[in-house]
């Protein structure tokens, strides 16, 4: 499974994409792309602002091949009331302060940090209360939901500024620095978030023979998805039996299918 | 164990929703309109929601007591159920809910007052006939009592109002809650059973049919009605010795005399249900059982069906009078 970051600033990316090893993607012009020689993981500055943020999950999908079983991360900074600059928080409900929509990040792992509520506002504002603020998060999540799996989806930020230390006071060497001390705690989320992902992953097996029935039987469309889930079916069964072996003689794909009918139907079926 | 608790903004300030959220000091409590923002949200993944579901504290508004379905009953006329809970922290492999639900968090809807107000219309539309109601059908009705106190509210209701019945179904041993009362003749606690082997297959995180059996027993001791829900019947090679066990082990410790109702019905599974659940599980062996479709619904074809079904009605037949039995052969 691959896995997505999204950073509105490249000062908040320049972190990770050291952490990771991640190498620009000249290819791609509109948004800036890394990866890394895997392709495991890439990230994409989105710049600021919940369109722009959309904008870019959208081109990353276009561009970057994502799965249902991929990590969506959004990581970046943001101001409270009174949080302590450097601490880290995972985001359970994000509320669009323009049209007042809600999306709610299921967090289904145990965080090893706090989770907090986040308003993504339209424009920058200094005016401090409860939950967070940022600029993209909301436009991230609707976009993102799009393509990934709800529990796999995430946003997570790092407090920058608060009542007694306002944004004014940083600048782009503190944000890195902010990000870079909580590597640690990105990367668990990550690992937590991986065990998930693959979890479901192991859910999308492709049978054992199906590529090779399809290059010797003609299938329909609809009969490509029979013989995928008969085929299925037949290796929980008989995992050890190999049913190729006694499909040699058929000559169509509708036999082929109605011989795993028969054998899923009339054999005897032990639960144990 | 709750980390996250979701509560609609309207009841907020019910006094079962603070008394609800007390008990879980440490989980994060988050606010919204609808509890549907959350349950209905296409993209989730019930089997991973599964892994630590979350609690939603959500208003019913309307449908709060539906009609059954036709051919669900245990003898009288009018057959209603309500759930005052969507999901269950049971993850039976066969459970429909997986099926029709696109998340696994557990809704409690706590306006309790409407739930006994529209029972009341429908008793009153009744009245001088008998009327059963059904309270575990899109959950267990007692694996979360110690938190919903959903008996708590809901006996002294029908210990006052003995022409309804209520049904309790459920595979919990929760039953602290009921010993702490008197017995109410018009409440019948429903306990549901696969053979062992079955269920420790597909019945994860339930309690073992021993436990099941041990509770039913203190609950008959105290008064209790009880009843026996063989539903669904799981197929299996050997399923005549397995369900002949089952049978052997629970006549043979309990009171069949004080019975109040044995029900029987096959596996069945609407076909979308079935699809969504395929794909959720697809290494799952019950659904690689021989089925057939009938009317979109994926359940064993006639000739395993019949068998069972004659097994299982021959041998119970030696326990319990034919009043109390009702097998039910549809699967629709
Ligand atoms: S106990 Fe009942 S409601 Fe709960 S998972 Fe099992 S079948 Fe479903």
């Amino acid at each position: 499974m691959a896995v997505h970051i999204f950073c509105a600033l490249s000062c908040e990316a320049k972190p990770i994409i050291d952490n990771f090893n991640l190498i620009r993607l000249n290819e791609f012009d509109l948004f800036k792309i890394y990866q890394s020689i895997d392709k495991e993981t890439s990230l994409i500055i989105t710049n600021i602002g919940k369109v722009n943020a959309v904008e870019a999950v959208t081109y990353h999908h276009d561009n970057i091949k994502t799965s249902e079983y991929d990590i969506w991360l959004n990581i970046g900074i943001a101001g409270h009331e009174n949080i302590s600059i450097g601490e880290i928080r995972i985001i359970n409900k994000i509320v669009d302060h323009e049209d007042q929509s809600c999306w709610y990040p299921q967090i289904i792992f145990n965080p090893p940090c706090n989770c907090i509520d986040l308003i993504t506002l339209g424009k920058p504002s200094a005016e401090y209360q409860s939950c967070l603020y940022d600029m993209e998060a909301s436009g991230f999540y609707f976009a993102a939901t799009k393509y990934g799996t709800l529990e796999l989806i995430h946003s997570l930020k790092i407090i920058s500024d608060n009542n007694k230390a306002p944004i004014s006071k940083i600048n782009k060497n503190d944000v890195s620095n902010l990000v870079k001390n909580k590597i640690n705690t990105i990367n668990k989320i990550l690992n937590e978030l991986r065990l998930l992902s693959s979890e479901i992953k192991s859910t999308n097996k492709q049978p054992r023979d199906y590529e090779n029935f399809l290059k010797k039987w003609h299938f329909s469309q609809t009969e490509k998805y029979q013989l995928l889930n008969l085929l299925q079916k037949h290796d929980v069964r008989f995992p050890e039996n190999n049913f190729s072996e006694i499909s040699e003689t058929l000559k169509t794909g509708k036999q082929v299918l109605k011989k795993l009918r028969d054998k899923l139907n009339k054999t005897d079926f032990s639960l144990h | 164990m709750i980390n996250t608790i979701y509560i609609e903004k309207e009841i907020a300030n019910h006094p079962r929703t603070k008394m609800l959220i007390e008990r879980f000091p440490n989980a994060a409590k988050i606010t919204c309109e609808r509890y549907t923002e959350i349950f209905n949200r296409k993209a989730q993944n019930f089997r991973l929601q599964k892994k630590n579901p979350a609690l939603i504290l959500a208003k019913k508004y309307k449908n709060m007591v539906l009609k059954a379905p036709n051919h669900y009953g245990i003898g009288a006329e009018h057959n209603y159920y309500f759930s005052h809970m969507l999901n269950c922290i049971y993850d039976c492999r066969y459970c429909f809910l997986q099926g029709m639900f696109q998340s696994a968090h557990y809704v409690l809807f706590i306006n309790y007052e409407d739930f006994i107000n529209e029972i009341k219309l429908i008793l009153k539309k009744h009245s001088r006939e008998n009327v059963h109601f059904f309270s575990g059908y899109d959950c267990d009705s007692l694996a979360l009592d110690s938190i919903s106190d959903f008996t708590k509210f809901f006996m002294p209701f029908f210990e006052l109002n003995p022409s309804g019945l209520i049904e309790l179904r459920t595979k919990s041993t929760q039953i602290r809650p009921l010993l702490r009362i008197s017995p109410i003749n018009n409440c019948v606690v429903a306990f549901s059973f696969t053979p062992n082997k079955i269920s420790s297959t597909l019945e994860h995180k339930t309690s073992s049919v021993a436990r099941r059996l041990e509770a039913i027993i203190e609950l008959q001791k105290n008064g209790w009605q009880i009843g026996l829900r063989f539903d669904p019947l799981i197929y299996t090679k050997d399923f005549f010795i397995e369900y002949e066990e089952l049978f052997d082990s629970i006549f043979s410790k309990i009171n069949s005399k004080l019975l109040h109702s044995v029900s029987l019905g096959g596996f069945r599974l609407p076909k979308n249900y079935f699809r969504k659940i395929e794909k959720l599980y697809p290494d799952e062996i019950l659904l690689t059982s021989p089925l057939t479709e009938k009317n979109n619904v994926l359940c064993y074809p006639d000739d395993i069906q019949d068998n069972m079904f004659s097994f299982c009605e021959k041998t119970i037949g030696q326990y319990v009078s034919p009043e109390k039995f009702f097998p039910c052969y549809e699967v629709i």
